[in-house]
């Protein structure tokens, strides 16, 4: 990492660049399958404005976004399912779950499929950026960014100047579904 | 935890489970033995010791003390039985089969990696000793030999069982033969299951021993000790075209048969060269075996019972129900893999490769026949016959009649119907609260059916029949019958249904009322049934399998409760219809009949949509009020589906055909007409589009209470549409149709 990266923020070109594909993904795992010891690796994404992480250990894969199927009488936050390899996936907005403000997909939207519980769901992300690892130390249960449900995050990480805010995946796909009324 | 751990532990569940079922099965024919007052069936006895057996050693592989030392003192219950030194009576049963029950906690407890609690087991090991303690011996005043003269030798080898076998022969007055033949080493296996097979109906095979000189390396020569009842001419007949010889045992103050030829043989232990002994001696080595029969091991039975093994493991492979799954998925993907071949051929079909799409064509359908033929080798595979539902039923019957004090006979019938595995899991739980139901509402007591005229045995039948691709499923009982009247006011009283509905109900329509939600009629709950959970439950775990439930009685003759499920679940037919711009599949098996209306045709009746249908009011559903779904912009996801091949629809429509507009230019509706049990509904969609095999997903836990969807299915071209829930949209109609609320 160079001072550059950190002074030029978050425009989008620089951004492009150290855009993780899914090989860095995937061999940021490896790597960790290998044994090198971290506290924790966290993958990082952005979504509005601010860059989220989640612990890769729920990570499962990440996919190019594709047609979502509706799904009737569910929360807003839930556009519906996709089928992945014969394995049918909840997709869960997180913007909207998060309730930040609604974007419409754009190249780098991406669905990232976590396990939780040995069940797959699917998070819209707006953009996939690359592994990071950490600290315990490092994070910490401060700022956090305003109107979001705190039962969601994790904690706030401060890694290279920049500020990650640690998601609870657990809270964040655990939801009731109105059930329609007799 | 490894994955190598789960394999292990899998495997120990499927095969612990296979010996369970085998054991419950062997004690409910002892049972049935005993109850009819006949012998019991020695093989029995002594196959249920070894599963006992079988399962100590497993269970203690995998550390599970408490079920380890459960089957060890149930083994020695077992091995009292099988030497004849405890004769089993009702109560023994009534221990054996509670034992059968713990095996069933211990493995569901295992398959979360817990054991048994000490408490669940302390209890009834404790009684379980106090039953296995040997009666008196009989007073023996000569070696129960009955007078036959066997060599020192050769009573030297025989374990105790197979003694205790001897003797109680002998006491039966059987004849003692022996059979001699040599046997190919590389296929011993088979010939000695051949041999087993053919002696096996005319007497019982009490030992093999090896005898001869050993001169040949390649073949075994073995004696075998066989008693019967029948005489000698018939032992020959039964091994005729085989080498082996039948002669009798030689016996003092009998004339000996002229033809015999003198058994001066002794047989021996001597060397049964390698191939054999080495599996023998391999085999577990088991303080067990040692502990149940102090006094030997058991080296010569066990050779046999190694062969026999051998044979099985080679012709029946165990399949964890998951990998088949991936198998179906597999399919299901190649299937999508062929729809996308078809749409290559179709747009290459005008260009000028006319050979090369020729061969295509001809490829593609090839592919075709192979994936035919591919999904139903897997759908075969997932079959299993009901017996192993139906075998679980009787030990409940037997339990809860007995608990109930009525005397209840099952007769059962269609065990060898064939179900997908997954369907026959999900039928014990409803087959069983049916059944308990019939022994504890249906049946009536013994004083109340001689005044009734009846026989004091109630009959509960359960009957099995396969009818094109649906099964169906009854019980029927011959007890009292359900009382109509007595429902109607349970459920008016309880508010489910308003006194007016009550009035237009048939009689079957009152008795269907005993599966609404709430019909638990909680004064009549006894231990056993436990009204609590009521049949609406039943009827929900039938539903999920995409069957319908049924019931009828005629008051003082009986009830009948009849299901009617699908062959398998892994592969449906569905009808593709759209609605609103969605695309959904609904299941075929749901569906009575399609029709095509014009708006003008529906009238509204209290604020709900009906159309006539051959004089009968039909009541309608719009899908798209069920599921408040907004109309899409005409770009959003208008791709017609593929699949549509001009295949008929019910009703008749070609499916490719369907106009849009009426002659007088009134747009074309679509009615689905679904049923479950009696009930009808027409479900208004916009497009029939047609017909096609699918595959139904789960949609998974956090989608799971979701109303009116089954699953989701995919189509090809990454297009995922849902699999509507027809008894769920039914229910949900109906229900809503009660509170009289305008759609």
């Amino acid at each position: 990492m160079t001072g550059r990266d950190k002074d030029s923020g978050r425009a989008p070109p620089t951004r492009a660049r150290q855009l993780a594909t899914e090989d860095t993904f995937l061999a940021a795992y490896t790597r960790r399958r290998a044994g090198q010891k971290h506290d924790l690796e966290v993958l990082t994404f952005r979504l509005a404005d601010e860059i989220y992480g989640l612990d890769i250990s729920w990570m499962r894969e990440i996919s190019k976004l594709r047609p979502i199927t509706e799904v009737p009488q569910v929360p807003p936050f839930l556009p519906g399912i996709v089928t992945l390899r014969g394995t049918v996936i909840p997709i869960i907005d997180l913007r909207r779950r998060l309730l930040l403000p609604a974007a419409d997909a754009s190249g780098y939207t991406r669905i990232l499929i976590v396990e939780h519980q040995e069940e797959p769901f699917g998070l819209i992300v707006d953009q996939v950026l690359k592994v990071v690892r950490m600290v315990e130390q490092q994070i910490e249960s401060a700022p956090l960014p305003g109107g979001i449900d705190s039962d969601f995050l994790a904690g706030v990480a401060r890694v290279e100047e920049e500020l990650i805010v640690l998601l609870n995946l657990p809270t964040v796909v655990t939801f009731a579904l109105e059930v329609a009324s007799r | 935890m490894s994955s190598g751990t789960d394999k292990a532990l899998n495997e120990f569940l499927s095969e612990a489970q296979e010996i369970v079922e085998t054991l419950n099965r062997n004690l409910l024919a002892l049972d049935e033995q005993r109850a009819a007052g006949r012998m019991s069936d020695p093989e029995l006895i002594n196959d249920s010791f070894r599963a006992v057996h079988s399962l100590k050693g497993l269970s203690g592989l995998f550390g599970l003390t408490q079920t380890s030392d459960l089957a060890h003192t149930l083994e020695n219950l077992l091995d009292a039985i099988r030497l004849g030194k405890l004769h089993p009576r009702p109560d023994t049963f009534d221990l054996l089969f509670e034992a059968v029950e713990l095996f069933g906690r211990a493995l569901a407890a295992a398959a979360d990696g817990g054991d048994l609690e000490h408490a669940q087991v302390a209890d009834y090991l404790s009684r379980l000793q106090v039953a296995s303690a040997p009666e008196a011996p009989e007073e023996v005043d000569d070696d129960g030999f009955g007078g036959y003269q066997f060599e020192a030798s050769l009573l030297s080898v025989l374990t105790e069982y197979e003694e205790h076998r001897l003797r109680e022969n002998i006491r039966m007055g059987a004849v003692i033969y022996r059979l001699n033949g040599k046997f190919d080493l590389m296929a011993i296996d088979k010939g000695i299951e051949s041999i087993k097979e053919r002696v096996k109906p005319v007497g019982e095979i009490l030992t093999y021993l090896p005898s001869g000189e050993g001169t040949d390396p390649s073949t075994l020569e073995l004696d075998i000790l066989v008693a019967s009842h029948e005489p000698l001419k018939k032992l020959r007949e039964v091994v005729e075209g085989t080498s082996v010889t039948v002669d009798p045992v030689p016996r003092s103050g009998r004339e000996p048969d002229r033809t015999a030829a003198p058994a001066t043989r002794t047989p021996t232990r001597a060397r049964p060269p390698e191939p054999v002994q080495a599996p023998a001696s391999a085999r577990r080595a088991s303080p067990t075996a040692q502990e149940s029969s102090p006094s030997r091991a058991e080296p010569r039975q066990e050779v046999a019972e190694e062969m026999t093994t051998l044979r099985s493991v080679s012709q029946t492979v165990r399949v964890d129900i998951r990998k088949l799954d991936a198998l179906m998925n597999a399919v299901g993907e190649l299937g999508l893999v062929h729809t996308g071949l078809l749409s290559l051929l179709e747009r290459i079909a005008t260009s000028k490769l006319v050979e090369e799409t020729q061969t295509l064509r001809h490829e593609v359908r090839s592919l075709e026949r192979k994936l035919t033929e591919l999904q139903n080798g897997i759908l075969e595979v997932r079959m299993v016959p009901l017996r192993q539902v139906f075998d679980k039923l009787s030990r409940v019957v037997r339990k809860v009649s007995r608990s109930m004090n009525k005397q209840i006979r099952l007769d059962i019938s269609g065990a060898d119907t064939e179900l997908d595995k997954l369907i026959v899991e999900e039928l014990s739980d409803p087959l069983m609260h049916i059944i308990r139901n019939s022994i504890d509402h249906g049946i009536e007591s013994e004083v109340e059916r001689v005044s009734a005229g009846k026989p004091e045995v109630g009959t509960i039948s359960v009957r099995a029949m396969q009818q094109g691709n649906r099964v169906i499923v009854s019980v029927a009982d011959d007890g009292h019958g359900i009382d109509e009247k007595a429902i109607a006011e349970t459920a008016t009283r309880l508010g489910l249904v308003d006194e007016a509905s009550i009035q237009e109900m048939s009689r079957r329509d009152l008795l269907n009322l005993l599966f609404l939600p709430g019909m638990s009629t909680r004064e009549e709950a006894t231990e056993i049934s436990g009204r609590g959970v009521g049949l609406d439950v039943v009827k929900t775990n039938i539903a999920n399998l995409s069957g319908i439930i049924d019931v009828s009685s005629t008051p003082g003759v009986g009830t009948q409760v009849t299901m009617t499920l699908p062959i398998t679940l892994a592969i449906i037919q569905a009808i593709i219809v759209r609605v609103a711009g969605r695309t959904y599949a609904l299941p075929l098996n749901g569906v009575v009949e399609s029709l095509m209306i014009t708006p003008s045709e529906i009238r509204t009746i209290e604020g709900r949509e009906v159309i006539s249908l051959r004089r009968q009011t039909l009541r309608l559903a719009r899908v798209k009020d069920i599921f408040r779904l907004r109309d899409l912009a005409p770009s959003d996801g208008a791709v017609p589906p593929t699949g549509s091949r001009g295949v008929e629809l019910p009703g008749g429509f070609p499916a490719d055909a369907l106009p849009s507009t009426s002659p007088d230019g009134e747009p074309y509706l679509y009615v689905v007409v679904v049923g479950i049990a009696q009930h009808r509904l027409g479900l208004v969609v916009d497009e029939l589009v047609g017909q096609q095999d699918i595959v139904i997903k789960p949609l998974g836990r956090a989608l799971s209470s979701l109303r009116g969807v089954a699953g989701a299915t995919e189509l090809g071209g990454q297009k995922t549409v849902l699999v509507l829930d027809v008894p769920g949209m039914v229910e949900a109609a109906l229900a809503r149709g009660g509170t009289a609320e305008a759609a």
